[in-house]
């Protein structure tokens, strides 16, 4: 039998011990990210949702629309043209399909933003719009405020080199965004085509939920 | 039959031949014309394009009645940014093909009559070499069939 010192020792070396390095695991893995969801290809989820900037812009029926109209609900947006005869009809038609098979969730809104405020009034856009689907939602606004809203969240838009005359055309990002209940960027779909893919990748976010 | 009729029989199929050039060589699969949204200033135009002939033929322009002007574009996405280029010609390779398909070479019809799904609308073609060909398409609502576009095969 070791004198009681010795039994002692043991435990009291050993327990700060333990106890500085059960800190430092601690906060190496506070200090290591999660890994984000994978809801997909073409599919970033954020690790940490990007609150959405300011931005004072009308929808087709004439009412404002600005980062309030994203809380309590989550919504796809995708930036785009009315002139646009390829990109901008075919993501909408892709909004459709995804609307269909999503049909039954609440809380659920599409946008449509005009990257061309010039040429989309809020008229053309009100006719434009709900021939994808009368719930959708078509926004337009001065041209200022439609770069703080795209320029705050990484949407590039601009007239194409050579544009001349009422004919111009836009180059423009194609990715879609989603915004989470708390007028958070939550994920961005770059390359928005199949509607399977984007209704199964939105219940898996939904579901998993976006970080407080 | 007269030989004035036969010569004048022969004369129409000589001249037949003349302004259609390479275009018997063409064959339009697929041809298609997106529906128009109301108001729509333009809208687009796909085919899949088959040259059974063993030269390239060139196509240098088209036109319709159903819209004031065609042109070909290009949508090029380069880091996610969509850019459209005019192209002053389509070719289609010999013995090979052309897609024009979303997001990709398309037909940019512009200022469009309004288009319903179901409707068949006349384009005519030039040829280099000058021949013309007039080929049906049907307008569709986008979307509506999976093969609209052939992109979306490339996502399994």
């Amino acid at each position: 039998m070791p004198p009681t010192w010795v039994r002692w020792a043991v435990p009291l070396l050993v327990l700060p011990i333990l106890a500085v390095a059960t800190f430092f695991v601690i906060a190496m893995l506070r200090a290591i990210p999660p890994p984000s969801l994978d809801a997909g290809p073409d599919v970033t989820v954020l690790r940490a949702p990007l609150p959405l900037p300011d931005f004072a812009l009308f929808d087709h029926h004439g009412r404002v629309f600005d980062a309030g109209r994203f809380d309590e609900r989550w919504s796809f947006v995708f930036f785009g043209y009315t002139y646009c005869p390829d990109v901008c009809p075919a993501t909408l038609s892709t909004f459709r399909a995804v609307e269909e098979r999503l049909a039954g969730e609440p809380n659920l809104q599409y946008v449509f933003v005009s990257v061309d405020p010039e040429r989309d009034t809020a008229e053309r856009l009100a006719e434009f719009v709900p021939y994808f689907h009368p719930d959708f939602i078509g926004v337009t606004g001065p041209p200022e405020e439609i770069v703080n809203f795209t320029s705050g969240i990484g949407v590039y838009h601009q007239k194409s080199e050579g544009a001349t005359g009422p004919d111009y055309l836009m180059d423009h990002s194609i990715s879609v965004m989603l915004i989470d209940p708390e007028r958070r960027l939550a994920a961005i779909f770059s390359a928005p085509k199949d509607p399977d893919a984007i209704a199964a990748a939105f219940r898996k976010i939904r579901e998993h939920g976006t970080a407080p | 039959m007269t030989h004035a009729s036969i010569a004048g029989i022969a004369a129409a199929f000589w001249l037949a031949c003349a302004t259609t050039g390479f275009a018997g060589e063409l064959s339009f699969h697929e041809f298609w014309l997106a529906e128009t949204p109301p108001g729509a200033m333009a809208t687009a135009g796909f085919a899949r394009i088959a040259n059974a002939s063993d030269s390239e033929v060139a196509i240098t322009g088209a036109e319709s009645s159903a819209c004031k002007r065609i042109e070909f574009h290009r949508t090029d996405t380069i880091d996610g940014i969509a850019r459209m280029s005019r192209q002053s010609r389509l070719t289609v390779p010999a013995g090979g093909e052309l897609e024009l398909a979303p997001g990709g070479t398309h037909l940019m019809l512009i200022g469009p009559s309004a288009l319903h799904a179901g409707e068949r609308v006349s384009i005519s073609f030039e040829l280099e070499g000058g021949g013309t060909l007039t080929r049906e398409a049907e307008v569709r609502v986008r979307g509506s069939r999976p093969d609209d576009d052939p992109h979306a095969h490339h996502h399994p």
